[in-house]
């Protein structure tokens, strides 16, 4: 299965390698299920299983999420990423659930995730990237509609948060050291690699909709922004799916638990407190991963909700979540002055 | 050790997908699969717990039998004897149609079938109904 994409070779040879000089315990990636398009998670611990993992990008599962609920710390695991995954998991080294140093990060370029039902893949391998959709070696056009939506806005296609990231350019993937583990596995893999990021052009196209998306929320007046919200929140049968579904919500003790805080115990839908609780917890901090979203039963468009006040607190603070893990979420470390600042607007 | 093992989730009668997570031998965590066609990789907060119940230390794993106001542990053969006996002293007694049978959406089509087919030809009563016919 593996053979069937461009990083494929790159991308084995460097698992086999970590495996075979056991830098790390075992990786966390995707294989294929029970057809092509069901792309279920997977530990490869042998070596030889290497080939039988699958090298796209749109699978639908957060791998950091997976780390957060299945992964030990102090166990040394290697991930094969994309950004809202590596961004995901330096948000929970940021929360002092892992050390970054046990974690290997080999990323991949990714440009959305897609619903395989939707689209009814059945040929072969669905590869997306900036020119388009292609599954089966041809070319379909899927429409902006069955990408998530957050995905449209993202502006990160290439991880460069993590210790290899590769790159398809032509029909070669290109290999990228990030740092000084990663430099350290292609020498050892016989690879040749670039050190630092890949130019990458600027994705003009996800700000565009990020501006779309947010100023359509924007133009709303305060009342009927609020109503907007209300009303979509009136929709939740309060699965708990975007807690679940969240890599960044990573408490044990839960304040949306059932007569914890605000929120009564089996009333449906739940206080409008439930989804306010959690977007002041997360907001700082979404990696914009979609996962909530994507989880949600009643399609609330709540990763719409999280990236526009996101994009609010990370100009307001110039803070980029998921990025660097020195950089603490900055509505943990607000100062009296900046609480005095105005222009923070809920949207 | 990890694997994600796809399933059914056992709960309710709609047959979501999800995947169990199984790390060390245990069942630790449920998913929602996100190729199957009902669920489309959402579940409902019975569908993120359903792995609960398989490990937990509550769990009834042997047949209990009344005894005045407490339980007491017993053999399946003993308790089926027992259910056996009752049912049919209570259709000599008050006749077929003084019993009813429950079904349960967490059991299969099959197990359902079974359960209407015993209740009208072993018992011979058409009280048959379903704990999802809400």
């Amino acid at each position: 299965m593996a053979k069937e994409s461009y990083n494929a070779v790159v991308l084995v040879n460097l698992i086999t390698t970590l495996l075979e000089n056991k830098m790390v315990e075992g990786i966390l990636a995707y294989t294929e299920g029970l057809d092509k398009a069901d792309l279920v998670p997977f530990f490869i611990t042998q070596p030889e299983e290497a080939e039988r993992i699958s090298t796209t990008s749109y699978y639908p599962y957060s791998l950091s999420r997976m780390l957060r609920d299945y992964g030990e710390r102090g166990k040394k695991i290697g991930l094969v990423v994309r950004s809202c995954d590596a961004r995901g998991i330096i948000e929970l080294v940021k929360r002092n659930q892992f050390d970054r140093e046990d974690l290997f990060l080999i990323g991949i370029e990714c440009y959305g995730t897609v619903k395989s039902s939707r689209i009814g893949i059945q040929e072969g391998e669905i590869r997306i990237s900036e020119q388009g959709v292609k599954t089966g070696g041809k070319k379909v056009d899927i429409g902006d509609e069955n990408l998530s939506p957050n995905c449209l806005r993202c502006e990160y296609p290439v991880p460069f948060m993590a210790d290899l990231s590769l790159k398809i350019e032509g029909n070669a993937a290109k290999v990228f050291a990030l740092s000084e583990k990663g430099e350290k596995l292609a020498a050892l893999a016989g690879i040749s690699f670039e050190k630092g990021m890949p130019k990458v052009p600027k994705r003009e196209k996800a700000l565009e909709r990020q501006r779309e998306g947010f100023e359509k929320l924007k133009r709303m007046s305060p009342e009927q922004r609020l109503d907007f919200w209300f009303k979509q929140f009136d929709k939740c049968i309060k699965c708990y799916g975007c807690k679940e579904a969240c890599p960044i919500c990573y408490c044990k003790d839960c304040y949306l638990g059932s007569n914890r805080l605000m929120i009564k115990g089996g009333e449906i839908p739940p206080d409008k407190m439930f989804h306010l609780i959690r977007l002041f917890h997360i907001a700082d901090s979404c990696v914009n991963c979609g996962q909530c979203e994507a989880a949600c039963p009643a399609e609330i468009p709540i990763s719409l909700l999280y990236h526009a006040l996101y994009e609010d607190l990370s100009s307001l603070f110039k803070y980029e979540s998921g990025i660097n893990v020195d950089e603490p979420p900055p509505l943990g470390m607000i100062t009296e002055e900046e609480l005095s600042k105005g222009g923070v607007d809920l949207a | 050790m990890l694997s994600f093992v796809p399933t059914i989730c056992p709960y309710c009668g709609c047959g979501c997908g999800l995947l169990l997570v199984v790390k060390d031998g245990n069942i630790v965590g449920s998913e929602p699969w996100q190729r199957h066609p009902v669920n489309e990789g959402k579940l409902c907060n019975k569908g993120w717990n359903a792995y609960q119940f398989i490990h937990h230390p509550d769990r009834l794993k042997k047949p209990l039998i009344r005894k005045g106001n407490t339980f007491e542990e017993s053999s399946w053969d003993k308790a089926l004897n027992l259910i056996a006996g009752k049912l049919n002293s209570l259709k000599e007694q008050s006749g077929s149609d003084s019993i009813a049978f429950l079904s349960s959406a967490k059991c299969t089509n099959e197990e359902n079938y079974l359960v209407q087919k015993f209740a009208r030809a072993v018992i011979g009563t058409n009280n048959v109904d379903h704990c999802a016919r809400l």
